[in-house]
């Protein structure tokens, strides 16, 4: 590579760190100043390009169009601040997290129901004629966006070094009761930040669109790479998010142009995951130890979890079980196949729930095992003529090895550091999934798996697949139910109720979160094996981001301690498209998909909100009460 | 005679240019109830915590029955004996109070995800233990009638009971207290200290208390350490100590 070429990839590279720079500064901010840390970031740079293109798009002139879309990013902020997390009085770290991803799902659907998924081309500030350096090509829209940044920065620093406001959310962010007494109002600190943030979020992305252009797909790679620029320079620092943007935009934009444009995603998210495990703090932060090492989690469930398998659990079996019979008689046509695709969720789900529910440790990456199985089955049914069930067993011990394996270093995070490492962990799978075309045959994968067959006998109708489906999650439920209600059940709980003191007590923290890690693992890769089976082929597609968030919808609107709830709430998310159409909500299918996720992220939001609130508890804790079968007595079996 | 079940030896940990603890040196012998105390800043916690294992001494080691243990992690401590109670009670929210103690019981054997799956022999074997302990120390303590209320709905003087329950149930050799009494009334505090007395009595067990309560404390103990600014000031009965003049001077300064 000459050094022409050289220079513009460090270019591109800088223009793209830059933008993450913008969403970095953001999350960086909304953290040093409540502690939580913003899954919708991204969606803040994704508005602020959109609405500043829409609004040209309309004729408004460029002055004004990108001060009113940024401006609109900062009231979104403040409103997602004060409708939603103020309200979340006594949320976990679990349930903020998957607050903010439910603020995410929200802005993203709530565009592509209004506009779609449509690029939209925004005019540069002073012109497109790009300038001349020394033979490298410079845009004068990247230099706005290096320059706007370099201001941004340096106004941050001042703001947060030099005045009172700046100390007192840095002080509030470290001690919110202590800030409180010396009249530090935490909450509208809180929203202002998630102002400040918005703000910042949005005019990045307005000043980036004209380079690229802007779509509603943005956000999430943001979100991630956002996160990347704060985790690699330091969340607690100004200057850190700079120089992480700017370093992740190079390594990205130097991979793409050394080694493989294929491969940028994954060599970038694959830094990711290597910072969180070896340097959590960053390039330019310190370590805070103690807080979070002591980690005591509110009570989540209203009544207490049996440790044991009682005579309720053995009737809701009995009730499942028939009432999934009867279905399979019942249901014809798309139904059926919502049903079978809902049976196939609650697979994973229920693997969630001893992941998520039980120990705690929220993940986003189960597509990552999910592919292990399908590809396993798709690749040795197909190419090695191997029975499909021999396939489908050997990609979950394969899945469950691989968790073994990831697992002793990703259990080193958590909170928000683990969430994000497993979505790194999917995003590098889906990019070897699309690459190793040898195995995975690329991004149009291995078309032509025979259906489903055990013993000789095949299954390759709806109504007999069903059948399939529905023995193997029956099969799921009671191994998930025997762990769940067993000593080993009862560890979980504890070291959810309080990791110290179950340490005390000698449980193995680890090994614990590990061995629900491999569960969940062979759980979705048993997933993934049925899909292939169902759909007849096996590629990257059903297995992405947007499957992990249909998993943490469903869990979420199921209980994440109750494995009945696994298949109550994968019915809901599967039956919503049905739903929508049905209502007419939407006229296409790319809006009906906008208001599904529009649905989704005021659901996520909504629940967490009535889990976390005092009298919203007490509310739910009544209608459970009502609806429990009497857990404490009749023990079955120890 | 046996080897104390826990010796502390020339005991030092340095904080950058701060000796918390300074050569501290005490021996506890089995079903023996001994009480560390000391002003504020004297190095009960941090000498409490090396004990437990949350912290490692600069200088100096502690011996389990005889065997040398430091350093060592605090999941550790568990299999060496050493149970421990916290200043704020910790029990688990999130089960009940039979499984509380239960859990104490949760490191007598090893039993995995698999074993629980597939509810192999070992699984219903390690869960008949666990239930056999903790009916026993619930009846034991009187805490039958609260079996199965959540644990944390229960007042505090039975919560700080049944912590110690929980640590019964591990079979210890040492139990370290770190301040049983705080947020009791006195007929609490008798009543728990009863129970202290009785349990070393009957097990053999070995009790470490560190409490501010001199209440407490000197009604407990049968001997006292008495730390200040880190270093050993006093060591003997309670009367001994409370005659100590360094120890009067270290509580309510000079006369």
């Amino acid at each position: 590579m000459d050094l022409v070429s050289f220079g513009q990839t460090v270019f591109a590279g800088l223009a793209n760190g830059a933008l993450y720079a913008f969403v970095g500064l953001g999350f960086s901010l909304i953290s040093r100043s409540t502690g939580i840390i913003n899954f919708a970031q991204g969606e803040f740079a994704m508005l602020g390009a959109v609405l500043t293109g829409l609004l040209t798009v309309h004729g408004i002139p460029l002055a004004l169009a990108v001060p009113t879309a940024v401006l609109v990013c900062g009231l979104i902020g403040g409103a997602l601040h004060v409708l939603a997390i103020q309200r979340a009085e006594r949320a976990n770290m679990a349930q903020l997290i998957i607050m903010t991803i439910g603020f995410s799902i929200l802005i993203r659907g709530a565009v592509t129901w209004g506009w779609g998924s449509d690029p939209i081309v925004v005019p540069a500030f002073t012109g497109s004629r790009p300038l001349d350096f020394f033979g490298v090509t410079i845009l004068p829209q990247a230099l706005w966006l290096i320059g706007t940044l370099a201001i941004v920065t340096v106004l941050m620093w001042l703001f947060f070094h030099r005045t009172v406001i700046g100390l007192a959310l840095r002080a509030g962010a470290a001690n919110p009761l202590g800030a409180a007494f010396v009249g530090i109002d935490h909450k509208r600190l809180g929203a202002y930040s998630f102002v400040a943030a918005g703000l910042l979020g949005g005019l990045g992305g307005a000043v980036w669109a004209p380079i690229a252009f802007a779509q509603v797909d943005l956000g999430v790679a943001l979100s991630l790479k956002g996160f990347t620029a704060a985790a690699l320079g330091g969340f607690g620092t100004t200057f850190g998010p700079i120089a992480g943007g700017l370093i992740f935009g190079l390594v990205e934009s130097l991979s793409a142009g050394f080694v493989s444009s294929a491969y940028q995603e994954a060599i970038a998210y694959g830094l990711l995951l290597v910072i969180l495990i070896v340097r959590p703090q960053g390039l330019l932060g310190t370590i805070k130890r103690g807080a979070t090492d002591d980690h005591r989690a509110e009570v989540l469930s209203a009544g207490l979890m049996p440790t044991r398998i009682t005579r309720s659990d053995v009737v809701r079996f009995a009730i499942t079980t028939v009432i999934v019979l009867v279905l399979g008689s019942a249901l014809t046509g798309s139904w059926l196949t919502s049903a079978i695709f809902a049976g196939i969720t609650a697979i994973v789900v229920m693997g969630l729930v001893l992941l998520t529910g039980y120990a705690g440790q929220i993940s986003l990456g189960q597509g990552t095992f999910m592919m292990i199985g399908a590809y396993s089955s798709g690749y040795l049914t197909l190419k090695a003529g191997w029975p499909a069930i021999g396939a489908l067993v050997f990609g979950m011990v394969l899945a469950g090895a691989f968790a073994l394996v990831v697992g002793r270093f990703i259990f080193r995070l958590r909170g928000y550091y683990l969430a994000m490492a497993s979505l790194s962990l999917l995003m590098i799978g889906q990019t070897l999934a699309r690459e190793l075309a040898s195995i995975t045959g690329g991004p149009n994968g291995l078309p032509g798996i025979a259906p489903f067959s055990i013993f000789g006998a095949q299954f390759f109708t709806d109504e007999q697949f069903y059948y399939v489906v529905l023995v193997f999650s029956l099969l799921t439920l009671v191994a998930a139910l025997s762990i769940a209600r067993s000593r080993v059940g009862r560890a979980l709980l504890a070291i959810r109720s309080d990791e110290l003191a179950a340490r005390a007590c000698g449980t193995n923290v680890m090994w614990l979160k590990i061995g629900s890690f491999v569960f969940a693992a062979a759980c979705a890769s048993l997933a993934g094996s049925l899909y292939v089976h169902y759909l007849g082929i096996a590629n990257p597609l059903p297995f992405g981001f947007n499957a992990s968030i249909f998993q943490i919808v469903a869990l979420t609107l199921g209980g994440f301690l109750s494995l009945w709830g696994s298949y109550i709430g994968s019915a809901i998310v599967l039956a919503f498209p049905s739903v929508i159409m049905a209502l007419g909500g939407a006229s296409t299918s790319q809006a009906s998909a906008g208001l599904q996720f529009l649905i989704f992220g005021l659901l996520l939001v909504c629940v967490i909100v009535v889990q976390s609130n005092a009298s919203g508890r007490r509310i739910a804790g009544g209608v459970r009460r009502v609806i429990r079968l009497g857990h404490r007595s009749n023990v079955v079996a120890a | 005679m046996s080897a104390p079940v826990l010796q502390v030896k020339d005991l030092s940990v340095q904080f950058g240019g701060l000796r918390a603890v300074d050569s501290v040196s005490f021996d506890v012998r089995a079903a023996e109830i001994v009480g560390l105390i000391g002003p504020n800043g004297a190095g009960k916690t941090t000498t409490f915590n090396c004990i437990s294992g949350v912290i490692v001494p600069t200088a100096g080691e502690i011996r389990i029955s005889g065997e040398t243990v430091t350093p060592f992690a605090p999941e550790r401590a568990c299999a060496l004996g050493v149970l421990r109670t916290f200043q704020n009670v910790r029990l688990f929210g999130e089960l009940s109070l039979r499984e509380n103690i239960m859990m104490g019981a949760y490191s007598a054997g090893a039993c995995g995800i698999v074993s629980a799956m597939l509810r192999l022999a070992r699984h219903r074997r390690l869960e008949r233990l666990a239930a056999e302990r903790a009916d026993y120390w619930m009846g034991r303590l009187g805490l039958i009638e609260y079996a199965n209320s959540a644990a944390t709905s229960l007042p505090l003087g039975l919560q700080r009971v049944a912590e110690v329950a929980r640590a019964m149930a591990a079979n210890p050799t040492i139990v370290l207290l770190d301040e049983p009494g705080a947020g009791l009334n006195k007929i609490e505090k008798k009543k728990l200290s009863d129970v202290l007395r009785s349990i070393a009595a009957e097990t053999n067990c070995a009790l470490l208390v560190v409490d501010h309560d001199m209440d407490m404390v000197m009604g407990l103990v049968e001997r006292l350490v008495v730390l200040d600014f880190g270093k050993q000031i006093a060591e003997g009965t309670p009367s001994e100590v409370a005659r100590n003049p360094a120890v009067v001077e270290a509580y309510l300064g000079a006369a």
